[in-house]
């Protein structure tokens, strides 16, 4: 459904600086499944996903190499009208930040109904609503009627997450691509969402590609995870081996660092560091500074992913 | 002191009327019924004590952020109390508004959009302080009030603020209690990560020295990591300070682990208080049952369990 090839990209900083975000990701979704993909803020893990519907503005791009394919469609070199066919219609979108995503002037169902309008002009507007109405139910709204003349000031965090998520699903798109979708959300939303997501992967068919800081999540929804960090993939394999079996020092960082609800009350524990900007990481393993075992040859190359079992890959000298 | 009341809620509604379309506000007036409205808090009592850590739950839409925002005087409650250490925050006008608001600081959800990205570091903190007329004082090293002599009195009406009363020093010791290098004051927003840009507004909330900080949603926005440590943070700070604080979040792993006593928003009312040690074994309410389990299934251990899709 998705298969990213020996993808890079720079970017312009602010000041002319050329920023590698990412670097030579390797990474498939197969229809009908979830790739859960991890890392801290500012690994990358948005402009990756921005990448794949070329979203990323041309004016701060200084050079891309490699291949995405949707469905066999190249995105890396389609028009600027191809790819507004593809977005919406095959890959629906959902935006990290939902209030920069929603238009404040619109109602609700105004900015549902752009979305289906886009892409088919002769919808009658009962039905465009009775379409609205489903998508927004489908992303966990109650009482979705009640709702469709607010603006988005008006609604709560939470309900403005969902909406986000309402606009991705309202066209049936066979590959969701979510950013952070449940972040402002309760858990019991979270439970109810990722559910429903689940249930359209394993019933419909449909493929995901979902993006979370958090592994407590990601495991309960991806068939697969893949670590990022500094632009750089630092392990990658099906999740149960990847939450129960880390490999990678990082991966086991980022897991000690989830909150728990467990009888024990005990603060999480915090990675020592901080992630470095995309120009200032290190030459050698990106995660060296921060890592508990690393040595003098880690600074001094950077390791590969290698194959460490079944579809379980890494890239650390220690392993 | 240690049962000290810091701040006394009591019986506060807010409602929020939703009217759909003009025709239907003409409609009403004309058969002068009562306008469809949300209940976003309902006969909503509280205290918290001086050094506690009060944490707000509640599924999305309950109430939560309203509750902050009615307590921060951004929305206007339409009934019930509020009193900061005796003092009437809801009724408070003008400059008594001022002094109650000295006490009691708000840190946001959102460290991107939270801080104006032409100031810098400096200027964001000072602002507080210029709003509340404050100067550093030499002789007890702490913040007072200008004095009202002739030319502070001109400059108090003009609002030019006397920025040279506040040395760097203090700001920079002010970086340092939030774990920020004293060399950020000169420099913008833009140029910290999320995480930093959340300890720019705790500082923020802390320069005025209040007794009462209320975080709404404080840490979600931020990654996992950072999350471990701006919560360290406001640990160290609770301890060191004897601050007191309300925590609200949609995460109950987070504010179980840091609050003293939790409290359960559900439709704007509290159904459920405890003490945050016996939340996962004494609540009673179906709702709160509900929103635990939910909780557990997220956070319980950290072993792969996929969702159950058969529900
Ligand atoms: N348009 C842009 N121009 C220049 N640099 C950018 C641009 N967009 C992102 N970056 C940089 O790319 C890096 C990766 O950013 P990205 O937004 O992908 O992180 P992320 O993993 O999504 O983080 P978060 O969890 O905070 O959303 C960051 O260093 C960021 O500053
Ligand atoms: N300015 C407003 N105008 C109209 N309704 C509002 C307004 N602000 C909040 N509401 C409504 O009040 C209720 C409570 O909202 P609030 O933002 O307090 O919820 P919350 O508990 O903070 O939720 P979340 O966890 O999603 O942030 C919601 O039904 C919301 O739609
Ligand atoms: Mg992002
Ligand atoms: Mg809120």
């Amino acid at each position: 459904m998705l298969k990213i090839e020996n993808y890079s990209i720079v970017l312009k900083g602010s000041d002319g600086r050329s920023l590698p975000v990412l670097e030579n990701i390797n990474l498939e979704v197969a229809d009908g499944t979830c790739l859960g993909i991890a890392g801290e803020s500012g690994s990358g893990k948005s402009v990756m996903a921005m990448s794949i519907v070329g979203l990323i503005p041309k004016a701060s791009i200084n050079n891309i190499s490699g291949h995405i394919f949707i469905d066999s469609k190249e995105t890396t070199n389609a028009t600027e009208d191809e790819l507004n066919k593809i977005r919406g219609k095959e890959v629906g979108f959902v935006f990290q930040e939902p209030m920069t995503a929603m238009n404040p002037l619109m109602k609700l169902q105004e900015q549902i109904d752009e979305v289906i309008y886009a892409h088919e002009s002769n919808v009658t507007p009962k039905e465009a609503k009775a379409r609205v109405i489903d998508a927004l139910t489908r992303a966990g709204f109650k009482e979705p009627e009640k709702f469709l003349d607010s603006y988005p000031h008006q609604l709560s965090g939470g309900m403005r997450q969902r909406a986000m998520i309402a606009m991705a699903l309202v066209m049936k798109p066979n590959l969701i691509i979510a950013d952070e979708p449940t972040t402002a959300i309760d858990a019991e939303l979270q439970i109810q969402l990722l559910r429903e997501l689940r249930k359209q992967i394993v019933e419909q068919h449909l493929s995901m590609l979902f993006i979370s800081h958090d592994l407590g999540v990601l495991r309960s929804i991806s068939d697969e995870i893949a670590i990022l960090y500094c632009g750089n993939l630092l392990e990658k394999g099906p999740t149960k081996e990847i939450i129960n079996n880390p490999q990678h020092p990082y991966t086991c960082d980022l897991i000690s660092a989830l909150p728990r609800l467990v009888q024990e009350r005990k603060l999480p524990q915090p990675i020592i560091g901080t992630l470095p900007s995309p120009d200032e990481k290190l030459s050698g393993c990106v995660y060296a500074d921060r890592c508990k075992i690393a040595t003098n040859n880690c600074y001094n190359s950077r390791p590969e992913l290698k194959k460490i079992g079944d579809s379980h890959f890494v890239a650390c000298w220690h392993k | 002191m240690e049962d000290e009341e810091i701040l006394k809620v009591s019986h506060l509604c807010k409602s929020f009327v939703v009217e759909k379309k003009i025709s239907d506000k003409i409609k009403r007036l004309i058969t002068k019924q009562n306008p469809e409205s949300i209940k976003a808090l309902n006969d909503v009592s509280f205290s918290v004590k001086r050094g506690e850590i009060l944490g707000i739950l509640g599924e999305s839409g309950s109430g939560k952020s309203t509750l902050a925002r009615v307590l921060m005087g951004i929305h206007k409650a339409d009934f019930g109390e509020a009193y900061l250490l005796g003092r009437d925050i809801l009724g408070a006008k003008d400059l008594e508004k001022l002094a109650v608001y000295r006490d009691m600081q708000m840190i946001f959800q959102d460290p991107f959009s939270s801080l104006d990205p032409r100031m810098t570091v400096k200027q964001i903190l000072l602002e507080p302080l210029k709003i509340h007329q404050l100067v550093y004082d030499d002789k007890t090293g702490s913040l007072v009030h200008q004095e009202p002599n002739i030319e502070n009195i001109f400059k108090l009406k003009n609002n030019i603020f006397l920025n040279k009363n506040v040395p760097d020093f203090f700001l920079k010791d002010a970086l340092k209690e939030v774990g920020l290098s004293p060399d950020s004051l000169n420099k913008y927003p833009s140029e910290f990560s999320g995480g930093q840009r959340q300890r720019i507004g705790i500082c923020r909330a802390l320069i005025l020295n209040p007794k009462l900080i209320i975080a709404d949603e404080a840490v979600s926005a931020l990654d996992v990591s950072v999350q471990a440590q701006i919560l360290e943070l406001l640990m160290e700070l609770k301890k060191k300070r004897g601050l007191s604080m309300i925590f609200i979040s949609h995460d109950v792993a987070v504010v179980r682990q840091i609050s003293d006593r939790i409290i359960l928003l559900y439709h704007g009312e509290i159904v459920e208080e405890l003490p945050a040690d016996k939340l996962l074994t004494d609540a009673k309410h179906e709702y709160s049952k509900k929103l635990l389990n939910a909780a557990l299934s997220l956070r319980e251990g950290c072993d792969f369990k996929f969702i159950d899709t058969k529900v």
